[in-house]
């Protein structure tokens, strides 16, 4: 992890409608599935706010999600094996789409689908622990 | 026997279109029978104001029989059966004003007003002539009209019944806890989730089953039958049970059947849908093999098709993802007060051993 991130610092994760369980998400929200390659799309916090992250990700990109939730980077260092970057995108066919407060959680460096669950869980029970940061339902 | 032809509704709807006519649309016909029977007989008497009774043999064993249904969609041409007698050699007049009189009040539209000589109790009858029509169906009662058919729908139906009354009577369908049962008097309480109680009347048949669910948080009832709903279209009770069904686990079970309504793509555009074949395995396995005494976890798709059971607790985290396509269970649990990260593979004969594993995880 690059010396840009505090140990305070959050970053906000998208839930899908089908992965909350009330307040709270579900382990597979915070798990890179095939179409991530390994990387769990988050925002950061300095750049967007959780309303703003979610306004992009519904109204811009046109997905579902049912609000925001987040992990401060030094859980994801407390972890083990994740690596937290920047990844800005840039979209040259449709500009309304850029999101320069994108980031990756990277769990590239996890080999096994156990050791990736392990890592998913703890981020949720982390994320459930804070709260929602913005709720769809508001 | 005398017989007239006396009046050829159409029923018009998907499920009349092979000129067909349900039983349960019959039960209509058998209440529209009787709501002409006692109209006439009302109609008589406002003729007759110095006769408190209709005289002997008015009716005659009046009844109305399905001769032959033709088609389009299905139209039975009912005709009037009397005994033959010999003050009324034929259907006294009143039948056909009575036939004419309830066309009129099923074509009366919403902002028109009713027909005055309509008796208001008579529109008691709207509970149940109509009750068995579904959305997008209706009866014409005056097909050949061009101008008005006296259609005759679920909503116009709903409005009859109740304009004189703050309440009416539809085809209930709801699923319940088994709260009360009262043997003597064969009535029960529903506790319906989220909504009040309801109260029900049951006929024997339907005891033993109702006995099973009383109490029992595991056992869900769905009752379907008569209901009795308020001004707000609110269910207040359940008159008569027509069909009962006892649900295992209905809150997990209904939560699993719910992920039938995904279509691929689902999760930003890639989500594979779980098939409809893997659901109804997994809502028959966890029907059956689900311990009363473990929390309902929760539900969720995975983007490959998978389905996850997974119990929160505020410091750990116990999943099953429930692989199709490798038969497995795969268990992943991570506890972050005692540091714990347990990982286990069961096989899709194993659902008891894998909820007994989750049981005493959450304990730990």
């Amino acid at each position: 992890m690059s010396g840009q991130w505090t140990d305070t610092h959050l970053v906000f994760r998208q839930v899908h409608p089908n992965h909350v369980d009330g307040t709270r998400p579900n382990s597979v929200a915070f798990s890179p599935m095939p179409k991530d390659e390994d990387k769990l799309s988050v925002d950061d916090s300095e750049q967007v706010t959780a309303e703003g992250c979610w306004k992009h990700f519904t109204e811009r990109l046109g997905f579902s999600s049912a609000g925001t939730w987040a992990v401060s980077a030094g859980e994801i260092v407390d972890v083990g094996d994740l690596d937290l970057r920047k990844d800005p995108v840039v979209d040259v066919n449709d500009a309304t789409k850029n999101n320069p407060a994108h980031c990756v959680i990277d769990f590239a460096r996890l080999t096994s689908k156990g050791q990736r669950k392990k890592r998913a869980q703890t981020l949720a029970i982390k994320a459930s622990e804070r709260g929602c940061q913005f709720s769809a339902a508001k | 026997m005398t017989k007239e032809p006396f009046i050829q509704p159409r029923f018009v709807g998907p499920r009349f279109e092979l000129h067909t006519l349900p039983l349960s649309a019959a039960k209509d016909l058998v209440a529209y029978e009787e709501l002409v029977l006692e109209l006439a007989k009302h109609l008589f008497r406002e003729k007759q104001t110095d006769r408190v009774r209709v005289p002997k043999g008015f009716a005659n064993d009046f009844s109305l029989h399905i001769e032959k249904i033709d088609s389009g969609s299905a139209m039975p041409s009912l005709v009037a059966m009397m005994a033959s007698a010999q003050l009324f050699v034929s259907l006294p007049s009143e039948f056909a004003e009575a036939k004419d009189l309830v066309n009129a009040v099923i074509a009366t539209e919403a902002d028109q007003p009713f027909p005055a000589s309509f008796p208001k109790d008579f529109y008691s009858y709207f509970n149940r002539i109509g009750r068995s029509l579904k959305d997008g169906e209706q009866i014409e009662w005056t097909p050949a009209s061009l101008t008005n058919r006296s259609a005759l729908t679920p909503t116009k139906r709903i409005r009859l019944a109740r304009a004189h009354r703050e309440t009416y009577e539809a085809e209930a369908d709801v699923i319940g806890l088994v709260e009360e049962l009262d043997a003597k008097k064969k009535t029960g309480i529903l506790r319906v989730p989220g909504k009040e109680a309801i109260s029900f009347v049951y006929d024997d048949p339907f005891f033993v089953d109702l006995k099973d669910a009383l109490g029992n948080p595991a056992i869900h009832a769905r009752v379907k039958g008569v209901g009795v709903f308020d001004v707000n279209d609110r269910l207040c009770s359940v008159t008569e049970i027509e069909q009962l069904d006892c649900l295992s686990h209905y809150p997990l079970v209904s939560k699993i059947d719910a992920l039938t309504a995904l279509s691929n793509g689902w999760l930003e555009g890639r989500g594979v849908a779980p098939s409809a074949t893997n659901l109804d395995w997994l809502s028959s396995e966890t029907a059956t093999n689900f311990p009363d005494a473990l929390e309902y976890p929760s539900i969720a798709p995975i983007e490959d098709g998978n389905v996850s059971f997974e119990w929160i607790q505020p410091h750990a985290r116990v999943e099953l993802e429930v692989n199709f396509a490798d038969k497995q269970i795969e268990l992943y649990a991570t506890n972050l007060t005692t540091d714990e990260f347990v990982e286990h593979t069961f096989t899709h004969e194993e659902w008891r051993a894998a909820f007994e594993r989750v049981r005493v995880l959450l304990k730990s």
